[in-house]
């Protein structure tokens, strides 16, 4: 990494990191605006005022919850929503990628579906399931669903021609070509769906919390925005992205393995 | 090993809204176990003929028959080596060679062996458990010619196996070939566009025409081979050979002709 | 086997295709209309969605009239789209192409990218209040990052040859940036923009959920508090119309500038 000299030898340190420069215009921006009054304090709290307030919430409740305890519900309900919707579009693009006549009855319907942005759900969701889980589990499917369909889908037809022709003349049985054949050559595209998914999850999971439910980290920053403390607001902000940061980091991780044991990368 | 006949084989395409004929209209009889080349322009239709003899696809019309016995699909007694090796990456070399095996009911034992067998005798003892990306082009190739042989077929076909790796390479692999060849034995329908491989290879070497494909010549390379012990020395020799470059230049003329726009 | 021919396989496709989609069609008004097999409350039949979209074309629903409603979402869309985009793309390129400044903001961008837009909406209440204006800043939030994301990655996957050979016949700096970097990484830039427009509209549907008295989103969101599905449907189906023709224009104006560039790809 770049560094930059600077003389700050009375700190231990004698240069810094390219990379950490924006933070710290920004911390130093930021304070300035709140402390000369060109922001007022109601709309931005102090950068410190975020800090303390984030890690008082880990264990004084806000809104009904401590953080952990709402990170908690979110990341439990993400899971499920994921989990569904997952389980859902990985057998069922399987399916249409292999069975041509499914795919054209479903793929109508899907292609337009697939325009309405998963918090449009939302109301839908409201009004069939209520102010609750499952509202939020549906909303986070409708966001899971599209791109893991749509790369299993892709992975299954892209399988190349090549191996499918070298299984057949080594008198391949259809469970051992499904099995050994066709689902790892398609999986590292369907691994990549399902991490793009997850990320999505994450999105509309938030999406619905802020209007759908009572608990859950979109809902602390809701409550924060109607009772007007944005430390709150930010603070929950900071959570969701650790988390999400989390998710993405941990599905890439994944997908690297997947690729390592199909032999599909140096 | 077995014959294959090519009995007024025609191959048509629906292109767009029309049609192409790659194949017009081929008959030809390879004897068995005979080393069989066959070398055309690009577009001549001679993959398509190979994967015709494999089941891969079907003739429009006409029939082929590989010891008398139609083809109608893909089956381990005619194997088949891809030009991009195909070998299946998330399977080791073992796994790849053991595959067919494993498909015909070979039995445990036997097919350690026979797959121990073949790495040894490709050169690849030791590079058994790895995966082809941890392998080099030339040792995936190699794999991919096990895999073939193992399942003990009546006609090895190879399509173009040796196009995708660098010039030098091509010259060992295809002096290993003939050493390979000239111990297992059988039937080999080897296609290629490059005339220096089919002189050196061939028994017998079919030259194709342009597309829509049909037989322009066939040679017998037997004679001339046997007499000047081709298959004993060092590829090296072989290609500075008078003869050799004789009727290299003879095969390039007959396809030069069909190059011209 | 005799192959079917590619014109009589897209005619099939699209045969079936729409023979499902009647099907479709024919089982929800047998669902809600004929047969009541679904309460009225849960799915509107299509008859009253017809009405409701009619009646709306005039007659204010929720304070405006359905084209008044569009417009509304249509321009708080565009203007953070827009604003997303000319901040996205200059970023982009710049941390592409210098690496002093990709290094040093790198870190920073893909620190804030992890928190999701949606999330920044009860902070941009905070700010702005309810209208037009945190609107327009959560979308413009949302579409810098596939602007920014795909000029970075365009701008580093140029040819380097290409870039030798503008060198060796004259091109230098700014030039060389605008006259071979640029139109190189044009049809990656696109791809980000199409991407920007794409989570503009999911994010505008979003963020009028919670905090509008103006458009698609608030229309659903007061159909939702009314209790009438016709008036939901009716909003997700112009939400995901607009939305397909967006793209779909997109799509075209992308082949129209770039492709003509290069030759077809098969």
């Amino acid at each position: 990494m770049s560094r930059l000299r600077l003389p700050l030898g009375v700190l231990g340190l004698r240069t810094l990191p390219l990379g950490v420069l924006p933070f710290l215009a920004l911390m130093f921006v930021w304070d300035l605006a709140v402390i000369t009054g060109w922001a007022p304090e109601s709309h931005i709290p102090r950068p410190w005022k975020v800090v303390t307030t984030f890690f008082e919430q880990l264990v004084v409740p806000f809104a009904g919850n401590t953080l952990p305890l709402d990170a908690a519900t979110s990341l439990g309900r993400w899971a499920t929503g994921f989990a569904l919707g997952a389980l859902i579009a990985v057998p069922l693009g399987l399916v249409m990628a292999w069975v041509r006549p499914i795919d054209y009855v479903v793929t109508p319907a899907f292609e337009i579906l697939r325009f309405i942005p998963p918090l449009a759900w939302v109301p839908f969701a409201i009004l069939w399931f209520g102010i609750g889980a499952q509202a939020s589990a549906f909303v986070i499917v409708t966001g899971v669903l599209p791109p893991v369909l749509i790369n299993t889908y892709f992975g299954a037809r892209a399988v190349p021609r090549a191996f499918v022709d070298a299984a057949r003349t080594l008198a391949t049985p259809a469970h051992r070509m499904f099995l050994e054949v066709l689902m790892p050559a398609a999986l590292p595209v369907v691994v990549g769906g399902i991490r793009i998914g997850a990320g999505l999850g994450w999105m509309s999971l938030i999406g619905s919390e802020l209007i759908a439910v009572r608990s859950g980290l979109g809902y602390k920053i809701v409550i924060g925005m109607q009772t007007f403390r944005p430390e709150f607001v930010i603070s929950g902000m900071v959570a969701i992205g650790l988390i999400g940061f989390a998710i993405d980091v941990t599905t890439r991780r994944l997908e690297r393995r997947v690729l390592l044991r199909l032999g599909q990368t140096a | 090993m077995s014959s294959v006949q090519f009995r007024s084989v025609v191959k048509r395409f629906a292109v767009g809204d029309g049609e192409l004929t790659a194949i017009d209209g081929i008959s030809l009889t390879v004897p068995g176990d005979t080393f069989a080349v066959i070398v055309g322009p690009s577009g001549c239709g001679k993959s398509t003929l190979l994967h015709m003899v494999a089941g891969l696809e079907l003739p429009s019309s006409g029939e082929i028959l590989v010891g008398d016995k139609r083809v109608t699909g893909p089956a381990p007694d005619r194997a088949v080596v891809f030009q991009k090796f195909a070998l299946f990456p998330w399977k080791t070399a073992r796994e790849n060679i053991a595959f067919g095996l494993r498909n015909l009911g070979v039995p445990p034992a036997e097919r350690e062996a026979t797959v121990h067998h073949y790495l040894e005798l490709m050169g690849l003892e030791g590079f058994g458990d790895r995966f082809p990306h941890q392998l080099s082009g030339g040792m995936q190739q190699r794999v991919a010619i096990a895999r073939a042989y193992a399942v003990r077929p009546r006609v090895l076909l190879m399509d173009e196996p040796f196009a995708a790796l660098d010039a030098q390479l091509r010259v060992v692999l295809q002096e290993n070939l003939v050493q390979l060849w000239t111990r297992e034995g059988g039937t080999v329908l080897f296609i290629t566009h490059s005339v220096d491989e089919a002189v050196y290879l061939a028994d017998d070497l079919v030259v194709m025409t342009r597309r829509p494909g049909r037989i322009k010549r066939v040679l017998d390379l037997r004679e001339v081979s046997a007499r000047l012990g081709w298959r004993k020395r060092p590829i090296e020799e072989v290609m500075q050979d008078p003869e050799y470059l004789h009727l290299k230049a003879e095969v390039w003329r007959n396809i030069k002709e069909e190059l011209a726009p | 086997m005799p192959f079917p021919s590619p014109r009589l396989r897209r005619h099939a496709r699209l045969v079936v295709g729409a023979l499902s989609l009647l099907c479709v069609l024919l089982l929800w008004q047998m669902a809600t209309a004929w047969f009541g097999w679904v309460k009225p409350l849960f799915l509107a039949s299509p008859a009253t969605l017809w009405e409701a979209f009619s009646t709306s074309l005039r007659e204010p629903y929720g304070g405006a009239t359905l084209p008044e409603h569009v417009l509304v979402s249509l321009q708080e869309v565009l203007t953070g789209f827009v604003c997303g985009v000319a901040v996205g793309i200059p970023l982009g390129v710049s941390m592409g192409w210098s690496p002093t400044i990709g290094r040093t903001m790198s870190p920073f961008f893909n620190t804030v990218r992890q928190i999701p837009p949606l999330a920044w909406v009860p902070l941009a209440v905070v700010w702005f209040g309810i209208g037009f204006a945190p609107k327009a800043f959560v979308i413009f939030i949302a579409a810098v990052v596939p602007s920014t994301i795909n000029a970075f990655v365009g701008v580093r996957m140029v040819d380097r040859d290409l870039l030798n050979a503008a060198r060796v016949f004259g091109a230098h700096g700014w030039r060389l940036v605008w006259q071979a970097v640029v139109p190189s990484a044009a049809p990656v830039m696109f791809t980000g923009v199409r991407l920007s427009l794409q989570i503009s509209w999911t994010t505008v549907v979003a963020a009028e959920l919670l905090a509008s008295s103006a458009g698609l989103g608030f229309m659903m969101v007061n159909a939702s508090r009314n209790l009438q599905p016709e008036f939901i449907m009716l909003s997700m189906a112009m939400i995901g119309i607009l939305g397909a023709l967006m793209t779909q224009g997109l799509e075209r104006l992308q082949h129209r500038l770039i492709s003509w560039q290069e030759p077809p790809r098969e």
